[in-house]
């Protein structure tokens, strides 16, 4: 890489940031680093944003966001394109998140201390955002209802709440989303359907 | 034809909530939607939360991606290259249910030998008429009681019926103090030692086979599985089985 000179190192970099996600998994598969440095700058956001609506937890987000990329990058050979990359990822990501649900719930099951837990240190807590309203009234409400957005979310059931984030969080397609989970069309309206009812009794006061 | 997609009635309403998201799909649902929504207040107001509640969704701060993601997400993949791969049975001995279902297992194993153990088996033969191989000689010395009884499987229906029609006769020394099923063992006659405590090998059974019978100690007549002919020591709860084979085909 370094043997080349500039405008084709431009040049390279143009046609990496062109390329498909189809082609760039490709272009892992044979070892190129470039390619999968792309996928990781395209999809982090997205993934690590996803996975912290699933769990609520910074740290362990960024963890799992990590570990859906070196799945990637470990099996990108084993890919196929049957349906799009970001399905594909989203499900690597969909079933570490609620792997992590479940190891949490038999965790919460057999934890004698947890009674005697300082919920300060949690690290299920909210995380806290930079300043950026005006006013701090504003400022204060903002919080509140992120705060109560947020737990509201946490609150679903599982099933619920993937689909739910899936649609009214990600943005994702219900035909993405039906890939995604496997589920049928009619599951994953129903679903939605009932983690929005939920959400909406629960966030009665914002809406 | 729109009211009858989507009539104002509890189900139609409740179609209309469910597809609200979805009408796009379908120019035709879009409208007749569009059209109940007009006529019914409720699903009106449930149109305008739900556009309330996926703007608040929607609103929710974006994390940001720490600064050093990249450069940890290169070091574990570093690290996946030059660790080995788990075997399977090394994720197996990693989950929670997997030393449950061990300690259960050996729970079990215990319970099953130590009945077993009370057990002595002997040996199976092909058939009556060859050598017989026997466990070793039983030292503990079984009274002969009149508690004692011989047993034959209480439910003789689920047997063999040329099992059914062996007949076995007990005897002890040269008498015979059984010769039936679920009789119970009279008082042996040993004539000359009448008190003292007889062991189980001094216990035969005769087996008869048309004209034919052959006598053999209690302790070698054997049998695969189950007891046809049982003896036991009530008052001690000591017990000692033996049967034929069904197997040998002696009938």
């Amino acid at each position: 890489m370094s043997s080349l000179s500039y405008s084709a190192e431009l040049e390279l970099a143009n046609g990496i940031s062109s390329a498909t996600d189809h082609e760039l998994v490709m272009a892992v598969a044979q070892g190129d680093e470039t390619a999968f440095q792309e996928i990781v700058h395209r999809y982090r956001n997205q993934i690590i944003n996803f996975i912290y609506r699933m769990l609520n937890d910074y740290d362990r987000a960024t963890d799992l966001s990590q570990e859906t990329f070196l799945r990637i990058y470990t099996s990108a050979s084993r890919y196929q394109a049957t349906y799009s990359f970001s399905t594909y990822i989203y499900r690597i990501a969909a079933n570490l998140a609620i792997s992590e649900l479940r190891q949490r719930k038999r965790r919460r099951w057999v934890s004698f201390l947890l009674p005697f837990r300082n919920h300060d240190d949690d690290g299920d807590q909210e995380m806290e955002f930079p300043d950026q309203a005006p006013l701090p009234d504003e400022l204060m409400i903002d919080t509140e209802r992120r705060k109560a957005v947020s737990a509201a979310i946490q609150s679903l059931p599982e099933k619920y709440r993937l689909t739910l984030v899936l649609r009214d969080v990600e943005g994702l397609s219900y035909e993405e989303i039906i890939e995604i989970t496997s589920l049928s069309e009619g599951t994953v309206k129903s679903r939605i359907n009932r983690g929005r009812n939920l959400l909406r009794d629960k966030l009665q006061k914002y809406i | 034809m729109i009211s009858k997609e989507f009539p104002l009635t509890p189900t139609g309403c409740r179609l209309v909530q469910e597809n609200l998201d979805t009408a796009d799909f379908n120019v035709v649902q879009q409208i007749a939607i569009l059209s109940h929504c007009q006529k019914c207040s409720a699903c009106q107001t449930h149109s305008q939360q739900l556009t309330n509640l996926r703007t608040l969704l929607m609103a929710q701060a974006r994390i940001q991606v720490p600064n050093d993601f990249d450069i940890k997400l290169r070091q574990k993949i570093a690290a996946s290259k030059t660790l080995k791969p788990i075997s399977f049975w090394q994720q197996l001995a990693f989950q929670p249910a997997f030393g449950a279902t061990l300690a259960a297992t050996a729970i079990v194993g215990i319970f099953v030998g130590a009945y077993y153990y009370q057990q002595p088996q002997t040996t199976v033969a092909n058939n009556l008429g060859a050598e017989i191989n026997t466990t070793p000689k039983v030292s503990q010395p079984y009274s002969v009681t009149s508690k004692q009884i011989v047993v034959v499987p209480e439910n003789p229906s689920s047997q063999p019926k040329e099992i059914l029609q062996t007949q076995p006769r007990v005897r002890a020394g040269a008498d015979y103090v059984a010769s039936n099923q679920t009789r119970p063992i009279k008082q042996p006659k040993i004539t000359s030692q009448s008190s003292r405590p007889i062991t189980l090998d001094e216990i035969d059974v005769e087996i008869q086979y048309g004209n034919a019978s052959r006598t053999l100690p209690l302790s070698a007549v054997t049998y695969g599985s189950r007891p046809v002919l049982k003896v036991d020591n009530v008052s001690t709860g000591e017990n000692r089985s033996a049967g034929i084979s069904p197997e040998a085909k002696i009938f």
